[in-house]
């Protein structure tokens, strides 16, 4: 079976060498994640800086996903200011730079070559990177999870919902999966600038749209053509049944995803 | 054992391999021989199974390249034409990697080939040269001590003392029985240490015979110096001359090395050169365009 197909020894490598990247990526995250969680402030009478936002840019508060319904609840709070936009650039960065160096840049140098020349399928030479990804993917979900939840805590006791932030946070993962699958096929399939373009291209391009479709009520049919529509992180900390039904396409959607990257990574012809 | 039958990778104007069909037996060193863009790295490709799509057949051991990798891998030691490392580790760290990956508990024989080939692999792998690379990439393909060895190009970057211990290193390896196919387009490096010698060009294979053989029907070229001019103009009577420069004349020489010696013998010679004849010479004299 491909999902217990790993090289532990590349495995360990590949978590070593990335883990400045993931580093780099954790204080941003701390960074912004801190900020925004320290920004909530239950009291109505305190938010008259939103008000006022929302006076003079409408549209600016929609498209960045910040126009929230309900500013005393913090899960809808975080929700919008970090998953609505921040954190999912962020994620997108991640994924796409890791991608590049578990994947791309193993083929397009030619040093997949010393990998493949070993007595390791190519099943699971690329399963073990994949691996790798996902292993990095949840840890950022997780650390994300940690910095609302701890520091939510810590500035304003009582507001956080733990179990609902960990779910918004399994769900932002599941999206981040898809993603990187999106990045993972462009990547080992393609070849030069075309993989590197794509890889990052299509999902800024699906981004977009789902920024379009935040604009009201005209635009909203975008949101039909963006797999972004499928993590909403309203419904996740509502715990809405319609998000059990979008993760689940998300898992169904990775799957195919990834085993189109190993079917055609196992088909292709390798220059190295 | 390495068989192909009919390989054909066709990339377009006239590009790739046609036709390439060889069958090397267990305890022989063959050289692959042929100018750049012959076709010399892609028929390895097939043969580690980089390549996935073509026609023919290729096998190791009686293993499909294209389906049995994994097997194949387990007798294989494979130095690639372009090294291309992980360049994030030194040279330690990839030798240990590649040794698990391969399932290489003892690194005893690893550490005797860097002592040999006098390689410092603490460095990164970023901050070494051609040179070391290439050593790197030595140590890694001979480390499990394989059964067959696949080289492309291995002297590649080499100095020529190292090239001279990587010559001692195949030979003794032949000696042991192994099977090394050996990739190069220097003449002198498979002359070395090849028994056979299989020439490609534009793709296709344009000979296959033994060393000794061509060997026989190899020409050398002298390039000889005179002092006097009428002297050269006697010499040039008995001897095709290919090259003239001044009082220096180059010759083809398809006579005995001791004929040619006995008739300088006479004159009064300056200098006299042995010319490598490049293997685009070899094959314009042996084979035409």
């Amino acid at each position: 079976m491909v999902i217990d197909m790993i090289n532990m020894a590349l495995y360990k490598k590949e978590m070593k060498s990335n883990l400045m990247v993931f580093l780099i990526f954790l204080g941003l995250s701390m960074l912004y994640g801190i900020i925004v969680t320290e920004l909530f402030d239950p009291a109505i009478e305190n938010q008259s800086w939103i008000e006022m936002l929302r006076d003079i840019y409408p549209e600016m508060l929609d498209f960045v996903g910040f126009n929230i319904g309900n500013l005393t609840n913090y899960q809808y709070f975080i929700s919008g200011y970090l998953y609505g936009m921040l954190f999912i650039i962020f994620g997108l960065i991640f994924a796409n730079i890791l991608s590049n160096r578990l994947l791309f840049r193993y083929i397009d140098r030619g040093s997949i070559a010393f990998l493949l020349a070993t007595p390791n399928s190519r099943t699971k030479i690329i399963s073990t990177q994949i691996k790798v990804l996902g292993t990095y993917l949840s840890m950022m979900a997780l650390s994300m999870y940690l910095i609302v939840s701890v520091f939510g805590e810590i500035f304003n006791p009582s507001y956080v919902d733990f179990g609902k932030l960990l779910y918004l946070n399994i769900s932002f993962f599941l999206l981040l999966c898809f993603i990187s699958a999106i990045m993972a096929l462009c990547h080992s399939l393609l070849d030069g600038k075309i993989a590197v373009g794509s890889s990052i291209g299509i999902p800024v391009f699906f981004f977009f749209l789902k920024l379009i479709s935040n604009l009201g009520e005209q635009y909203e049919f975008v949101s039909y053509f963006t797999p972004f529509s499928l993590f909403d992180p309203i419904l996740c900390v509502n715990y809405d049944g319609l998000s059990f039904v979008y993760n689940g396409i998300l898992i169904v959607l990775t799957a195919i995803l990834y085993g189109l990257t190993i079917y055609g990574f196992n088909k292709r012809d390798l220059s190295v | 054992m390495i068989v192909t039958k009919g390989l054909t990778k066709d990339y377009g104007n006239h590009r790739g391999i046609f036709d390439v069909s060889f069958s090397i037996s267990g305890d022989s060193c063959v050289g692959f021989l042929g100018p750049n863009g012959a076709g010399k790295t892609t028929t390895i490709r097939h043969l580690l199974g980089f390549i996935q799509n073509f026609e023919g057949e290729a096998y190791i051991n009686n293993l499909n390249c294209k389906k049995d990798q994994v097997e194949i891998q387990k007798y294989v030691g494979y130095l690639p034409g372009e090294i291309n490392f992980i360049d994030d580790l030194n040279g330690d760290e990839l030798i240990t990697l590649i040794a698990r990956m391969k399932g290489v508990n003892d690194l005893s024989y690893a550490n005797h080939l860097l002592e040999r080939f006098e390689l410092k692999a603490t460095s990164p792998i970023k901050k070494m040269s051609k040179g070391m690379k290439q050593k790197l990439a030595i140590v890694i393909a001979f480390m499990n001590d394989p059964e067959i060895l696949i080289l492309d190009e291995p002297s590649s970057g080499l100095d020529p003392l190292m090239q001279q211990k990587l010559v001692d290193l195949i030979l003794e390896h032949k000696k042991r029985g192994k099977t090394i196919f050996l990739s190069s387009h220097s003449f002198e490096e498979v002359e070395k240490t090849c028994d056979r010698i299989i020439m490609i060009k534009n793709g296709s294979i344009v000979n296959d015979s033994h060393v000794d053989q061509l060997k026989k029907e190899q020409i050398r070229k002298y390039e000889i110096e005179f002092i006097k001019e009428s002297e050269a103009k006697d010499f040039a009577q008995y001897y095709r001359i290919t090259h003239q420069d001044g009082l220096s004349l180059t010759i083809d020489l398809q006579d005995t090395f001791d004929s040619l010696l006995k008739k300088l013998a006479q004159y009064e010679i300056q200098d006299i050169t042995q010319k490598d004849l490049s293997l685009e010479e070899i094959f314009m004299k042996y084979y035409g365009d």
